[in-house]
């Protein structure tokens, strides 16, 4: 039995009753890692600095390198995506953020 | 004994709890660093519309294949599909690497905006973390500013 869920096909397995994607598997290198670490960098700072940066860069869009030694801005994200790019840095590291005037919570 | 894996949330008083991890989805050839709201009052772990494209998720696709969902909040009701064979690679504290595998995530659709200011903040919304992950561990806080998933 099979029920399909976007691209993938999940299968039962009849001895466990239990459904699991079959499919081809993308391997993790030591590199996404280190990606994942550096994007957890920026984005810790990000969050622990948000009102400070409010002051500095209300209704930007920002992007956090470094752990917040680089902050690049811009009215727009497409602005944003090609400052980054210019700075040729990774956008899959960086942290990016919408700063709001006023602090900004929300309800999930 | 097995050892003690401890995941590290950021958890800064006056915000919302945020844990990071790879999202990788296989059979898209997708594996990118994501931020995720620790959310308990959600089910399921559900990408935002915005999120989903950035990660090349073609939600028109998904149409084609979908498992009709309603999904409502404070703000109001919305569609949802379902994105099946995710995998969430955490680090833990000692740098090792743990990864989750989810059935399905849902990508929830952005709902219609009031304003310019709204569509902004719905562009930079970050993924959220549910239960379906939030429940295979234990969620301790602990220090200043920082909370743990332990297992």
């Amino acid at each position: 039995m099979g029920l399909i869920c976007g691209h993938t096909v999940l299968q039962t397995d009849d001895k466990i009753g239990e459904m699991k994607p079959k499919m081809a598997t993308v391997t993790i290198e030591k590199s996404d890692l280190d990606k994942l670490a550096e994007f957890t960098k920026n984005t810790h700072w990000l969050l622990e600095h948000v009102d400070n940066l409010r002051a500095e860069y209300p209704d930007r869009y920002i992007a956090v390198f470094d752990s917040g030694k680089q902050v690049l801005d811009a009215q727009t994200m497409e602005e944003l995506t090609r400052k980054i790019l210019e700075h040729a840095r990774d956008p899959e590291t960086c942290a990016i953020e919408f700063v709001t005037r006023e602090p900004y919570l929300l309800i999930i | 004994m097995t050892a003690l894996v401890r995941i590290q949330i950021l958890a800064v008083k006056g915000n919302h709890c945020f844990v990071t991890a790879l999202f990788v989805c296989d059979h898209l050839s997708i594996k990118m660093p994501q931020r995720f709201i620790v959310d308990t009052g959600s089910v399921h772990t559900t990408l935002p519309e915005t999120k989903a494209r950035e990660l090349g998720v073609n939600l028109d696709t998904l149409e084609t294949y979908k498992v009709k969902l309603k999904m409502g909040g404070i703000g109001g009701g919305t569609n949802a599909r379902m994105l099946g064979g995710v995998r969430l690679v955490f680090t833990a504290t000692d740098n090792s690497s743990v990864e989750e595998q989810l059935q399905f995530v849902h990508v929830l659709r952005d709902p219609p905006t009031r304003n310019e200011d709204e569509r902004k903040i719905l562009a930079t919304l970050p993924c959220i973390l549910g239960l379906d992950i939030i429940r295979r561990f234990t969620l301790r806080f602990e220090e200043k500013n920082f909370a743990y998933f332990e297992r």
